[in-house]
């Protein structure tokens, strides 16, 4: 391993990655039990994982909030009409985005060969994934034939989701970040028009762009995982002071990831409360979504007792 | 840990498909990181002759391990970071090697893995034992205590996973 | 008010392009801008050697004389870089001549072939004129582009060719009497045009490193059998209408020639094609071989005849086994896809230092050097192997669309001692 710039002790959340890794070794395809069978599936990912590691680790406590995905879009794709299945973790494995990228080809290629096989036994015809890691991934690296892969946004957007009007008169800035992943790289089917169209629909949001977006965006600062150092913090903080310039109330992204780095930057910036430099919200696009469709959360909203209170950074609540 | 809100299980079978599932989901992932954090627990050296140090470079100071520490052995320091294109003002964490007790609790839990348990001045690690080498480390020069002084320290207990707990020790003395 | 400090910063009207266009371009050069400054530069040069013109044109007078009257004076070849409108003026002749009546007042005119060959001879320049505004594309090697590039080919320099050709049609047809005809001449001007572009686009598309399709094939196929066709009318001029026995085995065995390694390069994997083409090359000798002999020990007789017509003639027959020999040769050509050679294009431009976000917080970020040329020379340039996010800005911004993933994924695997994975197909 090369020292100064290989992977290993500096990739973000060991435990989580050697967890992603191990669970990788264990090739049997398990008996599936097929409790509600649909042509859509819908494959949340790692988003629980990072939750746990979230709330294990005490990281961000709790203000990042990935599990509110998994219920964000299962509750956006009831409301326009599609039961999706729920390729979880249980049968599962990680879609190998970050091991592909860190190099570890073998390990991506046995989650590869075992999600494709789950995915052709359960019949699957559209596969919807909440990540853009993830619809890269599935799209491009995996060779799944006769599948249509595509990212929420899209299939949200192609069903005609409609928000009802809030109500709410105070308008609010909303800015959203391209994902690297779902935008730029992709040669076929990248998702630009669809999230800012979705937000559009929001009755009381102003869609404002960041000074690079589209397929100009810049990056959120750390990509597979690789790194969280001050070199990526600064990419983070240049990215998010242009949605600071913008005056943002909201920035929306369309990747766990990206809401990963954001929301890590975003609680330390909140050492002195007070004098926080970033004073917007960070959160998902399908959270932000959801928030404003009436409704419960089908699958239980994600709410953690713990979760409700927020401390501030530092010990006993303050540096 | 995560729990939905006491609601009682829909009767409507496709929700109660969906809360059962989101529901496993979430305890499978909490079942399998708490697997792996224990393996973690088993990472680094232990003991009273262990003290932390941490990596400056790849800490990314979220404040974790200073949020974690018992023993104030962990303070945040800032550091302005000048790149070509920007600077800005971030923190770092520091280790305060006088307080620091080897729990190696801030090491479990830095994500980054930017912390290390290395054995203190004055131990040595020899055939996988963290020996004591030489006379222990002068007492710092305070008023005498009211109760006596512990005494002399014996060779602590090895880096295995402990079957006994290391030895009372009060932090900052022998 | 804040709005206006922020609205400076944004285009909140304007539609964002996935590629960077305009002047706020995050890659912008340092330089000097095209105008005013380097206007005024060639305008000076300009207006210098116009002034050198004038000044000699009026102190030295051309020899100008009577002009020229068709029936006094010779028939005069005129410069080799006209010759193709000279041809096309010839070939007008072809063209209907319908007489256009008056509308609006205008009177009835005749479109006499004179107008139709002007007409034809600027189609070219007008196509050379509006080319920077249909290619639009960010493609500027050849075998990127293979249907610009085989238009080129085929239209701009082997029609033109042959345009000149035909301008001196009368002169062809004294030297070479066993080409009877001038409509063969004319034939010229449209057969291998298209067997040309068939041909560059076949190669083109493979050195591109595309895959084949069949539906590609059948242009490729259209003007082999266009091809075929010609050649059998040719030899049944030459050899006589009831020599069909004759014409049929010759072609016969000049199409398993031709075809053969054709459809090996399209259909088989590379070392069988490669093996189909040299067996077809090598038959290609041996029966030229044959030919030679037949045309020794059976003088005179049809094959005499055959020799005479392949010989001292670049005839279309002749294009057939050269054709399959070209079509094998650059389908067999496709080079290995692994990041070397496809970081290889890179002409150093610069535009993916500029954008790449990691240059700009990495400290050994080296300002004016080339990020993709430098990975491929294995110089370390700012960003090495491992703080590369693979976020495809460079890549997006790349003329020559260079994917610098493929670098990363394969030397990240490398390093890890894996072999790199294929991963899904890119279109």
């Amino acid at each position: 391993m090369i020292p100064e710039f290989g992977p290993g002790r500096s990739i973000p959340h060991p435990i989580l990655f050697r967890l992603l890794d191990s669970e990788a070794d264990d090739l049997t395809v398990p008996e599936i039990k097929v409790e509600h069978k649909a042509e859509f599936a819908y494959y949340p990912g790692c988003i629980d994982y990072y939750d746990q590691e979230m709330q294990f680790s005490h990281m961000n406590y709790g203000e990042t909030n990935h599990g509110i995905i998994f219920d964000s879009s299962i509750k956006l794709l009831r409301a326009v009409g599609i039961e999706p299945m729920i390729l979880d973790r249980a049968f599962m494995k990680c879609c190998g985005h970050d091991q592909l990228w860190q190099g570890k080809v073998d390990v991506f290629r046995k989650m590869r060969d075992y999600n494709s096989k789950i995915i052709k036994m359960l019949g699957v015809k559209t596969l919807i994934t909440s990540c853009a890691e993830g619809y890269r991934t599935f799209r491009l690296d995996y060779k799944l034939d006769g599948v249509r892969v595509v990212h929420v946004t899209q299939i949200l957007f192609e069903r005609g989701l409609r928000i009802p009007p809030t109500g709410d008169t105070k308008r609010v800035r909303v800015a959203y970040q391209d994902p690297c992943r779902c935008g730029r790289q992709m040669p076929v089917g990248a998702v630009f028009e669809e999230p800012r169209e979705l937000i559009k629909r929001v009755d009381n949001a102003d869609l404002v762009e960041l000074k690079t977006f589209r397929g100009d965006a810049q990056c959120c600062g750390v990509a597979q995982m690789m790194y969280c150092n001050d070199k990526t913090k600064g990419l983070t903080y240049s990215r998010m002071d242009e949605a600071r310039d913008v005056d943002a109330d909201f920035l929306l992204t369309a990747c766990p990831k990206c809401l990963t780095h954001f929301g890590c930057l975003h609680h330390e910036n909140k050492w002195r409360p007070g004098d926080e430099r970033y004073k917007y919200r960070v959160m998902d696009i399908t959270q932000f979504l959801a928030e404003r469709l009436p409704g419960e959360y089908p699958t239980g909203g994600n709410e953690d007792p713990k979760r409700k209170e927020l401390p501030l950074p530092g010990r006993a609540g303050g540096g | 840990m995560a729990a939905p809100p006491a609601a009682a299980t829909p009767r409507d079978p496709l929700l109660a498909y969906y809360r059962t599932v989101r529901q496993a989901s979430i305890d499978l992932a909490e079942k399998r990181y708490k697997t792996e954090f224990r393996f973690r627990t088993q990472q680094y050296i232990r003991g009273r002759g262990t003290t932390a140090i941490i990596d400056e470079e790849v800490c990314m100071g979220c404040t974790h391990c200073f949020d974690n520490c018992a023993f104030e052995a962990i303070d945040m320091v800032d550091r302005k970071f000048a790149l070509p294109a920007m600077s800005y003002v971030s923190r770092k964490a520091v280790i305060i090697v006088d307080n620091c007790v080897g729990c190696e609790k801030c090491a479990i839990v830095c994500p980054v893995d930017a912390i290390d348990m290395i054995p203190k001045a004055g131990f040595e690690v020899k055939e996988g034992r963290l020996l004591q080498v030489g006379a222990p480390p002068p007492r710092p020069a305070t008023p005498a205590p009211a109760k006596p002084a512990a005494p002399p320290a014996t060779p602590a207990t090895p880096a295995t996973p402990p079957a006994t707990p290391p030895s009372p020790s009060r932090p900052g003395g022998p | 008010m804040e709005i206006d400090r922020v609205k400076g910063k944004v285009f909140e009207e304007a539609p964002g392009f996935p590629t960077q266009y305009g002047p706020d371009r995050s890659d912008r050069q340092p330089g000097s801008p095209l105008v005013p400054h380097e206007t005024y530069r060639d305008l000076v040069s300009i207006f210098l050697l116009l002034a050198m013109s004038f000044f000699l044109t009026a102190w030295i007078v051309p020899s100008l004389e009577t002009p020229r009257n068709p029936a006094q004076t010779p028939f005069i070849v005129p410069d080799w870089y006209v010759l193709f409108s000279y041809g096309l003026l010839k070939l007008a002749e072809i063209l209907p001549e319908p007489d256009v009546p008056g509308v609006l007042g205008l009177p009835a005119f005749r479109l006499t072939a004179g107008f139709w060959g002007f007409f034809l001879t600027n189609i070219p320049l007008v196509i050379l004129l509006a080319l920077p505004f249909i290619d639009r594309g960010r493609e500027t090697r050849p075998a990127k582009s293979p249907l610009r590039s085989a238009f080129g080919v085929s239209f701009l320099f082997v029609w033109l060719f042959f345009a000149s050709m035909y301008s001196v049609n009368n002169l062809i047809l004294e030297k070479w009497p066993v080409i009877a005809d001038d409509n063969v001449l004319k034939a010229f001007m449209f057969g291998p045009p298209f067997l040309s572009f068939a041909a560059a686009y076949v190669g083109l598309r493979r050195l591109g490193y595309k895959p084949m399709y069949w539906y590609r094939v059948v242009p490729l196929l259209a003007a082999f059998l266009i091809t075929l066709g010609h050649s059998a009318y040719i030899l049944s001029t030459i050899w006589g209408h009831g020599q069909w026995g004759w014409i049929a085995a010759f072609l016969g065995l000049l199409s398993a020639t031709t075809l053969a390694p054709v459809v090996a390069t399209v259909w088989l994997p590379e070392k069988a094609a490669l093996r189909a083409t040299i067996a077809g090359s090598a038959f290609f000798a041996l029966f030229g071989v044959l030919l030679w002999l037949t045309f020794w020990f059976y003088s005179p007789g049809p094959a005499y005849a055959t020799e005479v017509v392949i010989v001292p003639n670049m005839h279309t027959v002749l294009a057939l086994p050269v054709f399959s020999i070209i079509t094998g040769y650059v389908g067999l050509r496709r080079p290995y896809s692994t990041y070397e050679y496809l970081l290889n294009e890179c002409y150093q431009c610069g535009k993916c230092h500029t954008v790449c976000p990691v240059t700009k917080v990495e400290d050994d970020a080296l300002g004016g050097l080339n990020l993709v040329y430098n990975s491929f020379k294995k110089e370390h340039d700012g960003v090495p192997l491992w703080t590369c996010l693979a976020c495809d800005a460079c890549s997006a911004v790349c003329p020559l669309d260079i994917q610098y993933s493929d670098y990363i994924l394969e030397e990240r695997a490398k390093v890890m001692s894996q072999p790199a994975v294929d991963g899904g197909e890119r279109e």
